[in-house]
């Protein structure tokens, strides 16, 4: 019944997809983790099957579309792009679990003179419309979803478009960085601000001071691998916790507040001191 | 009974002036700051509570037992003793709030009021949750100050919550 399929390797994990239609295949490659390699390895950490319906042999007939990850069926539906996010969303949440040799947080990043600054919070916090408009503003995109931290506290690009919300219930509408007039970023940096907040309409952004231990929670509620490698978590956190200053506070309008966070971003780019910190 | 520091199924590491305090066995990340990390450290089964009360003036603070036994039992409650102590400490307790006037009494500033924030570690699920898990894993909402405030927000459906007195726990 498979008609074909590939291996790839994500963060270091192995992933097969085998779909029942070959014309498929290039489809949901689209859905790969930025970043994914194709492997021939014959055994992998986790495959799907994605079994293509739609019209059927007898006449009146229709097949769902449907997707299993192992043996769990994640979606059965008459709609493919629905397939395609469920693929898109289980393979992210996959890697973002199992990543070895990397930390995954939820959280926007984008890059500023040489420093990254990190806005953690989960789906519905603003930290897309925050993020487009920061790169809007001359910063460079690395992503809207998560933070992918290394051993040393570095932020690495998952540049995924971005994925704009749009009315309740209606998809979510995909942006690249090169549509908003920024750049993608290819390079890891050290994480220079944190920014920790959540869109309020009407508000204005007055931010305060973090310590270094209410960054390092801030950091700790929004990562992914949380429970299931503390000791790796642990002390990357502490080690973006201690090396950026953080910030919080509701904000406004996204573009109203971006210029604000890249100027206190040039602000605190010198090496920072945290015994210096004052709040306002 | 002497009060001793747990010391088995956590990880510990220091940011600045702060204690971290990773329990793996109930998922549960804790902020000690300055006071009651070093109470804690010196918890190791043999320093009795006038001893650990006498070594206070080191912080800064008075040699008072009462402040001892307050900050025992919140290392009690957030599980970093090996053996329960409050039964042995006796009633009644002191609140907070009358701990900060006693060390205002004695001319110490509230800051040195030992102190232990906690949080649930979310799951996979719960990281992506606009909510957050506060003690006690009850579900709250982030504060100005980056903190978990419980019982503000609904029930969340997607993490079989059941309702406490003290707003909506996930499991």
């Amino acid at each position: 019944v498979w008609a074909t399929g590939i291996a790839f390797s994500s963060y270091g994990i192995r992933i097969g997809i085998r779909v029942n239609a070959p014309e498929a295949l290039a489809t949901v490659q689209r859905c790969f983790p930025p970043g994914s390699k194709s492997t021939a390895a014959p055994v992998v950490d986790r495959l799907y099957s994605l079994r293509v319906g739609g019209t059927g042999a007898r006449r009146g007939v229709r097949h769902f579309h449907q997707l299993y990850a192992d043996a769990t069926r994640l979606v059965r539906t008459m709609q493919f792009d629905e397939i395609l996010t469920a693929l898109e969303d289980h393979l992210d949440s996959v890697v973002a679990t199992e990543a070895r040799g990397r930390l995954f947080v939820h959280a926007g990043v984008v890059g500023w003179h040489g420093h990254a600054i990190l806005i953690p919070g989960a789906s519905g916090s603003g930290k897309t419309s925050l993020v487009a408009a920061l790169v809007q503003a001359g910063a460079s995109y690395y992503s809207d979803e998560y933070a992918v931290l290394d051993a040393r506290g570095r932020v690495h690009p998952f540049p995924r478009p971005l994925s704009i919300r749009t009315e309740l219930g209606e998809p979510s509408r995909r942006i690249r960085a090169d549509d908003l007039g920024g750049v993608a970023a290819t390079t890891p940096l050290s994480v220079g601000l944190i920014v920790v907040t959540q869109h309020r309409p009407g508000a204005s952004w007055r931010p305060r001071s973090l310590s270094p231990g209410q960054a390092f929670f801030a950091l700790l509620r929004n990562t992914v691998a949380a429970r299931a490698q503390p000791d790796k978590a642990v002390p990357v956190l502490r080690q973006v916790a201690s090396q950026a200053p953080a910030l919080t506070g509701r904000r406004g309008e996204a573009a109203a507040t971006a210029g604000q966070v890249l100027l206190r971003a040039e602000e605190m780019s010198a090496p920072f001191d945290h015994n210096r910190r004052s709040c306002q | 009974v002497n009060p001793n520091a747990r010391q088995d199924d956590i990880l510990t590491d220091q940011l600045l002036d702060e204690t971290l305090v990773y329990d793996l066995q109930r998922h549960k990340a804790h902020r000690l700051n300055k006071t009651a990390a070093a109470i804690w450290r010196r918890c190791d089964g043999q320093t009795t509570i006038a001893e650990l009360a006498a070594s206070l003036p080191k912080l800064g603070l008075p040699a008072d037992t009462e402040l001892v036994k307050y900050t025992l039992t919140r290392l009690e409650q957030a599980h970093l003793l090996q053996e329960r102590i409050t039964p042995a400490l006796g009633g009644p307790w002191i609140s907070r709030r009358v701990m900060l006037r006693r060390l205002a009494q004695a001319g110490t500033v509230a800051v040195l009021l030992p102190v232990i924030t906690s949080i649930t570690a979310p799951t996979p699920a719960m990281a992506a949750s606009p909510s957050c898990i506060g003690e006690h894993g009850i579900v709250g909402t982030i504060n100005g100050e980056g903190d978990c405030v419980p019982g503000k927000t609904p029930c969340c459906n997607s993490f079989k919550p059941t309702v406490t007195s003290g707003g909506c726990k996930c499991e």
